[in-house]
C-alpha cells in the first residue's frame, strides 16, 4: 500500500521534472538536426511554434507512456463528456429556458442599445456593439502583444518575435489573430501567477494561524482587537500606499494579497472554531483524550464546514485585489489591460476583459470548491432541513388561488 | 451546607464571571497596546519601512522620543497629526488645490434637499458662495470659501455616497430577493444574471461607472459602483436567507391557511432577518473600499480623490503619512459603522440564537 | 481492577440568567459496586444529567465529591467512558477510526489497538462497516459505534446519559440486548441515565430516583434476566413501576398544590 503510494508521488514528481527536461531535451535537437526553426544562441532561445509543439507532445507522452490506460480513459471521458454537451444543453434549456431566455435578452438588448445610444464625443463608442468589440476592438488587443525584451528565466533568454509580430514595433499592418491570443494569455498568465502566488501564501498563513491561535485562549483574546481591526480596512483604499511602501513586482503582490486573504481568514478560522459543537469536545474529553490531541483530533476538523464561506470570500477578495493592484501600477497583467482601455476609454476592450476574468474567477471558485470538498469529504450532504423556495413558493401561490377560487 | 452556603456559592460565581469580565478586557487592552507599539516599531528609523510607515503619534525616535510621542500626538509627522492638521482648513491642501465645495456646484443652489444636507453638515451657504456659482465651474481656487480646503468635506461626501449607494442597493437586492420568494419567475430571470456578475470580481465594473458617469455625472460613479454591489450582495444573502427557513415551518404556515403574502409578511420577513443582517454587514464592510477606490480612478471630489492626490506626490515626506492616515480613517470608520449596526441587529435579532452570537 | 463509586454529599448549584439559584443536585450521597447496572431515573431538569456529568468529571460540584475507589474524580477520562444523548461521533472520521480515537490517545500500540478496535466492532455487529463514513450510517448503527468507542478505551465504568432516546421502539429493544450481552461478557459498572421505566426496567439491578436534585429512593431490581414481557409482567416488576411512579406522582402533587 504504501509502495503505491511512493509511485504514485514519484510519478507526479517525475512529471513536473519532466517539464523541464523536455524543454532541454528539444533546445537539444536544434544543435543536431536541421529540422528545428528555433534558434538558440548566446543562451538566447527564439522560441517558435515547432518547438512549442514538439515540447507539448513530449510533455504529455510521459503520461500516455507511463499510465498509458489511465490516460485513454480520461481522454475518453472528455470525448465524451463534448459529445453529450448539446445534450445537456438541450436538457438544460427544457428544463429552465427562463436562464437562456434572459440571456438571449441581454445579449440582444446591448446589441441594440449599441445602435441607438449616443456615440459620445470620444473615439469609441460608449455601448459598442459585438461587431465593434470583435472586429475593433479584439483585433487591436494584439497590440498588447508586447514581450520584445524577452522573458529572463536565470542565464535563459527567450525571445518571442518569432510566434508573431509586435504591432507595437512593427506598426498598426502587422496585427494578426495570433497576437491577440498571445496577448490574452501572456497577460492571464502574469495576472494568474500573482493571483496564486498571493492566494497560497494567504490561505496557508491564514489557516495556520486561525486554527492555531485559538488553542491559547489568552492570545485569542489578545489578539481579537487587532484582527477585527485589520479586517475592516479597506484594502483596496490601500493599494496606493502599498505599491508605494512595497514596490511593483510579484513579491510585492504576494505579501498584499496574501495579506488581505490572511487577516480575513484568521478572523474566519477562529469564529469557526469557536462554533464547534461542545458536545463533540466533551465526548473526547470523556474517552481520554489529552486537550492537545482533542484540538487537533476534533477541534480543527469539525470547524472545517464553515470555512466554505470563508474559502470562497477569499478567492474574490484574492481577485479584487489581483486586478485592482494591477489597475493602479503595474505595466501587465489584466487589470493593467482594463487601465489602458480606461486610458482611451474603450469600453470595448473593457467588455473583453470582463468576459476573460469573469471566465477565470468562475473557475478559481470551482476550484477552491473542490478543494474545500476534497478536505471535507466526511460531511453530509445538505439533504434535509432545507426547501426548495420556487416548489413552496409556487404551492404557496397555488395554495391562495385555491383559496380564492373557493371564496369566488 | 446551608443557606448562608448557597448565598456564598452565588457570590463565587459572581467573583468569577466579573474575573473573567475584567480578564477578558485587560487581553483587549493589551491587543490594541501591541497592536500600536507595532506599529511604533515598524516606523522607527532601524526598521527597513521606516520611509512607508509613518509614526501613529507625532515623531518617535529611539526611547525619549517614545515617551514624546504620547504627548506628541499633534506633532506634525504622525499619521493622526497629519489627518488632525489637514481635517478643516489647510494651508497644504491650499497649495496642492485640493478643494471640495459640493454646494457650490450650480445644480446645487435651487436643490432642497442638498441645501438641507449642506447646513446639516455644517457648509456655509452664504450670499457669497451663491454669487460664486453663478459663474461657471470650476469657480477660480481663490475665491472658494476656507473649509473647501480640508479633508472634511470630502469625507463626508464620501461617507454620504457610499451610505447612499449601500441603501439603494439594499432596497434593490431585497426587493428582487424577497420578491423572488412569492414570484419564482424573478429568481430564474435574475438568478443566472446575478451570479455571472456576482462572480466577477467586482472591481471589473469599476472602470464602466468611470467611463460612462465620471465625466457628465460624477457622483453617480461611487454611488452606482456601490448600488449594483450591494445590490447584488443583497440579493444573495436574501436568497440564501430565506432557503435556510426549514420547510417544516413554511408547510405548517400553510396548512394553518397562510396566503402568499401571509407567508411572506410572517415567516420569510421576519425569518430572514438574522442572515440579511448579517449580509449587509458584509456588504457594508466591501463598500468602504470599493467606494473609495472608484474614486481614486478619476473622480475629482471625494476622500478616495485625496488618495489620488497623495499617490501623485509620493516622493513628498508627508505622503505615507498622508496615505496611512486616510487608510486609518477608513479602517476606523468602518468599525464604528459596523459597531452601530452591531447593535441594531442585536435588537432586531434577539429572539434568534444565530443573532445573538454575531460578532462573536 | 474495578473500583466501587461513591458519591458524597454532592451539591450541585447553578444561577439561573434571572439570578434565580436551582439546585440541580441536592447532598446526593450512594456508593455503587463494581459490576452493578444502575439506572438513573427521574423527571426531565431533575439533576440526572448533572450526576453524570459530575461523575464524568465536565462539571465540578459545588460541594461534596465522586470518588472511583480512592481516587478523587477531577476531570474528564478515559476510565469514565460517556455516551452522549446527543450524536457524538465524530463525522470527519471513519467508523474504525472512531472506535480508535480513545486507543490512540492512550498510546496502545499498533497490534493491541488492531484487535481491541476489531473486537468491539464485531461486538457491536458493525465489522462490515469499519471504513463507512458515520453519515452513511443509520442513527442506530451511530449509537452502536459509539458505545463501541467507549468500550474499546477499557473503562470500569460507562456513563450513558439517555443514549437511546432519539431512536425508534424497534432499534432501542435491539441496542438493549446488544447493550446487556456486552454488560454480562465485560462485568463493567454502568451508569445508564434514562426517563423511561420500561427500560430501567429491562437493563438495572437498581434504580436510583432523583427528584428536584434529591436522591428520593433506591431500589433493588432482583428480576431474572432476561427481562423479556413475562418477567415486565410479573408481580415484582409491577411493584417496582408503581413505586417509581409514586415517588414521581408524589412529586407531581407537590408541584400543583404549591
Amino acid at each position: 500500500m504504501s509502495l503505491t503510494r511512493l509511485l504514485r508521488i514519484l510519478f507526479w514528481v517525475g512529471w513536473v521534472a519532466w517539464f523541464f527536461v523536455s524543454a532541454l531535451l528539444v533546445l537539444a535537437v536544434s544543435t543536431v538536426s536541421p529540422l528545428g526553426d528555433w534558434r538558440f544562441e548566446e543562451g538566447e532561445l527564439h522560441l517558435t511554434w515547432l518547438f512549442i509543439f514538439l515540447w507539448a507532445v513530449l510533455f504529455w507522452a510521459y503520461t500516455f507512456i507511463l499510465r498509458f490506460r489511465a490516460s485513454i480513459a480520461t481522454v475518453r471521458k472528455i470525448g465524451k463528456a463534448i459529445r453529450g454537451l448539446p445534450q445537456r444543453i438541450g436538457r438544460a434549456a427544457k428544463a429552465n429556458p427562463l436562464f437562456f431566455i434572459t440571456w438571449a435578452v441581454l445579449l440582444v438588448g446591448w446589441q441594440i442599445t449599441s445602435y441607438i445610444a449616443p456615440k459620445g464625443t470620444l473615439e469609441h463608442p460608449l455601448v459598442p456593439g459585438f461587431d465593434y468589440i470583435i472586429y475593433n476592438a479584439l483585433y487591436r488587443l494584439s497590440g498588447n502583444w508586447d514581450l520584445f525584451g524577452g522573458f529572463s528565466l536565470g542565464g535563459l533568454t527567450v525571445l518571442f518575435g518569432e510566434l508573431a509580430p509586435f504591432p507595437a514595433i512593427e506598426g498598426a499592418e502587422s496585427r494578426t489573430w495570433t497576437a491577440v491570443f498571445l496577448a490574452l494569455g501572456f497577460h492571464s498568465f502574469m495576472t494568474l501567477s500573482r493571483l496564486v502566488a498571493g492566494l497560497g501564501v494567504g490561505l496557508i498563513a491564514g489557516l495556520v494561524t486561525g486554527l492555531a491561535l485559538p488553542y491559547w485562549s489568552a492570545l485569542r483574546q489578545i489578539s481579537w482587537a487587532p484582527f477585527n481591526f485589520l479586517r475592516m480596512i479597506p484594502l483596496l483604499a490601500a493599494i496606493p500606499w502599498m505599491q508605494f511602501a512595497l514596490g511593483v513586482d510579484l513579491r510585492a503582490t504576494t505579501l498584499f494579497i496574501g495579506f488581505g486573504v490572511w487577516v480575513m481568514l484568521v478572523v474566519a478560522t477562529m469564529n469557526a472554531v469557536a462554533n464547534v459543537p461542545d458536545r463533540y469536545i466533551e465526548s473526547a474529553r470523556t474517552l481520554g483524550a489529552s486537550r492537545l490531541r482533542t484540538y487537533l483530533k476534533v477541534i480543527v476538523p469539525g470547524a472545517m464546514p464553515e470555512l466554505r464561506t470563508a474559502l470562497l470570500l477569499a478567492g474574490g477578495l484574492g481577485w479584487s485585489l489581483t486586478i485592482a493592484a494591477e489597475f493602479l501600477g503595474f505595466p501587465t497583467g489584466l487589470g493593467f489591460m482594463a487601465a489602458a482601455a480606461v486610458q482611451e476609454t474603450n469600453t470595448a476592450r473593457l467588455v473583453i476583459v470582463a468576459i476573460v476574468v469573469a471566465f477565470y474567477s468562475l473557475l478559481t471558485f470551482y476550484l477552491l470548491n473542490q478543494l474545500f470538498n476534497r478536505m471535507v469529504s466526511w460531511m453530509p450532504q445538505r439533504t434535509s432541513g432545507t426547501t426548495d423556495i420556487s416548489k413552496v413558493a409556487g404551492a404557496a401561490g397555488a395554495a391562495g388561488r385555491a383559496g380564492d377560487q373557493l371564496h369566488e | 451546607m446551608t443557606s448562608t452556603d448557597v448565598l456564598d456559592v452565588r457570590a463565587k460565581a459572581q467573583r468569577e464571571k466579573r474575573r473573567r469580565r475584567i480578564a477578558s478586557i485587560i487581553y483587549i487592552a493589551i491587543g490594541i497596546t501591541l497592536f500600536f507599539v507595532a506599529w511604533i516599531l515598524l516606523s522607527l528609523e532601524v526598521s527597513p519601512w521606516h520611509y512607508d510607515i509613518p509614526p501613529p503619534f507625532g515623531a518617535v525616535g529611539p526611547f525619549q522620543d517614545i515617551l514624546n510621542g504620547v504627548w506628541g500626538l499633534f506633532q506634525e509627522e504622525g499619521a493622526i497629526a497629519h489627518f488632525w492638521h489637514n481635517l478643516g482648513y489647510s494651508q497644504d491642501m491650499k497649495i496642492k488645490f485640493v478643494h471640495a465645495c459640493p454646494d457650490l456646484h450650480p445644480s446645487n443652489v435651487n436643490n432642497p434637499f442638498r441645501q438641507v444636507v449642506s447646513s446639516l453638515m455644517g457648509w456655509k451657504y452664504t450670499s457669497e458662495t451663491a454669487a460664486l456659482t453663478g459663474g461657471p465651474l470650476p469657480v477660480p481656487i481663490g475665491q472658494l470659501p476656507d473649509y473647501c480646503y480640508g479633508y472634511a468635506t470630502h469625507l463626508v461626501v464620501t461617507i454620504i455616497r457610499i451610505l447612499l449607494g449601500a441603501a439603494f442597493g439594499t432596497i434593490a437586492g431585497l426587493a428582487i430577493g424577497l420578491s423572488s420568494l412569492v414570484f419564482p419567475k424573478v429568481a430564474q430571470v435574475f438568478t443566472p444574471v446575478a451570479s455571472f456578475f456576482g462572480t466577477a470580481p467586482i472591481f471589473i465594473a469599476a472602470p464602466f461607472f468611470v467611463i460612462w458617469f465620471g465625466v457628465e455625472v460624477p457622483i453617480m460613479t461611487t454611488i452606482g459602483l456601490v448600488t449594483f454591489y450591494t445590490t447584488l450582495l443583497m440579493y444573495f444573502f436574501s436568497r440564501r436567507a430565506a432557503e435556510n427557513i426549514p420547510v417544516g415551518i413554511v408547510e405548517s404556515a400553510l396548512t394553518l391557511g397562510g396566503t402568499p403574502r401571509s407567508i411572506f409578511r410572517w415567516v420569510y420577513l421576519p425569518g430572514t432577518v438574522p442572515e440579511i443582517a448579517g449580509g449587509f454587514r458584509i456588504a457594508l464592510a466591501g463598500a468602504w473600499g470599493l467606494g473609495v477606490l472608484v474614486e481614486v480612478l478619476g473622480i475629482q471630489v471625494g476622500g478616495g480623490h485625496l488618495i489620488d492626490i497623495w499617490r501623485f506626490l509620493i516622493g513628498q515626506l508627508q505622503a505615507p503619512s498622508a496615505l496611512v492616515a486616510l487608510i486609518t480613517f477608513y479602517g476606523v470608520l468602518a468599525v464604528v459603522v459596523d459597531a452601530l449596526l452591531l447593535v441594531i441587529i442585536r435588537y432586531l435579532t434577539r429572539w434568534s440564537e444565530a443573532g445573538r452570537r454575531l460578532g462573536l | 481492577m474495578s473500583r466501587v463509586v461513591s458519591f458524597e454529599g454532592l451539591w450541585c448549584v447553578f444561577e439561573h440568567r434571572s439570578g434565580q439559584l436551582v439546585n440541580a443536585l441536592h447532598d446526593v450521597n450512594f456508593e455503587v459496586q463494581p459490576g452493578e447496572f444502575v439506572c438513573v431515573v427521574g423527571r426531565s431538569g431533575h439533576g440526572k444529567t448533572t450526576l453524570l456529568r459530575v461523575l464524568a468529571g465536565l462539571q465540578p460540584p459545588t460541594a461534596g465529591q465522586t470518588r472511583l475507589g480512592e481516587q478523587v474524580v477531577e476531570g474528564p477520562g478515559a476510565d469514565r467512558a460517556m455516551v452522549f444523548q446527543q450524536d457524538t461521533v465524530f463525522p470527519w472520521l471513519h467508523v474504525r477510526e472512531n472506535v480508535e480515537f480513545g486507543l490512540r490517545a492512550l498510546k496502545v500500540d499498533d497490534e493491541e489497538r488492531k484487535r481491541t478496535t476489531a473486537h468491539w466492532l464485531e461486538a457491536v455487529g458493525l465489522t462490515d462497516f469499519a471504513d463507512s463514513w458515520p453519515r452513511e450510517l443509520s442513527g442506530g448503527m451511530r449509537k452502536r459505534v459509539a458505545l463501541a468507542s467507549a468500550m474499546a478505551v477499557g473503562s470500569d465504568v460507562i456513563l450513558m446519559d439517555e443514549p437511546f432516546g432519539s431512536l425508534d421502539y424497534f432499534t432501542r429493544r435491539n441496542l438493549h440486548d446488544v447493550l446487556l450481552d456486552l454488560w454480562e461478557e465485560t462485568q463493567k459498572t454502568i451508569f445508564f441515565v434514562t426517563h423511561d421505566i420500561e427500560e430501567a426496567l429491562i437493563l438495572a439491578d437498581r434504580v436510583i430516583l432523583l427528584a428536584e436534585g434529591k436522591l428520593v429512593d433506591d431500589i433493588r431490581v432482583d428480576l431474572p434476566r432476561p427481562r423479556d414481557e413475562d418477567v415486565r409482567a410479573s408481580t415484582g416488576a409491577v411493584d417496582i413501576t408503581k413505586t417509581i411512579l409514586a415517588h414521581l406522582g408524589i412529586t407531581e402533587e407537590e408541584a400543583t398544590q404549591v
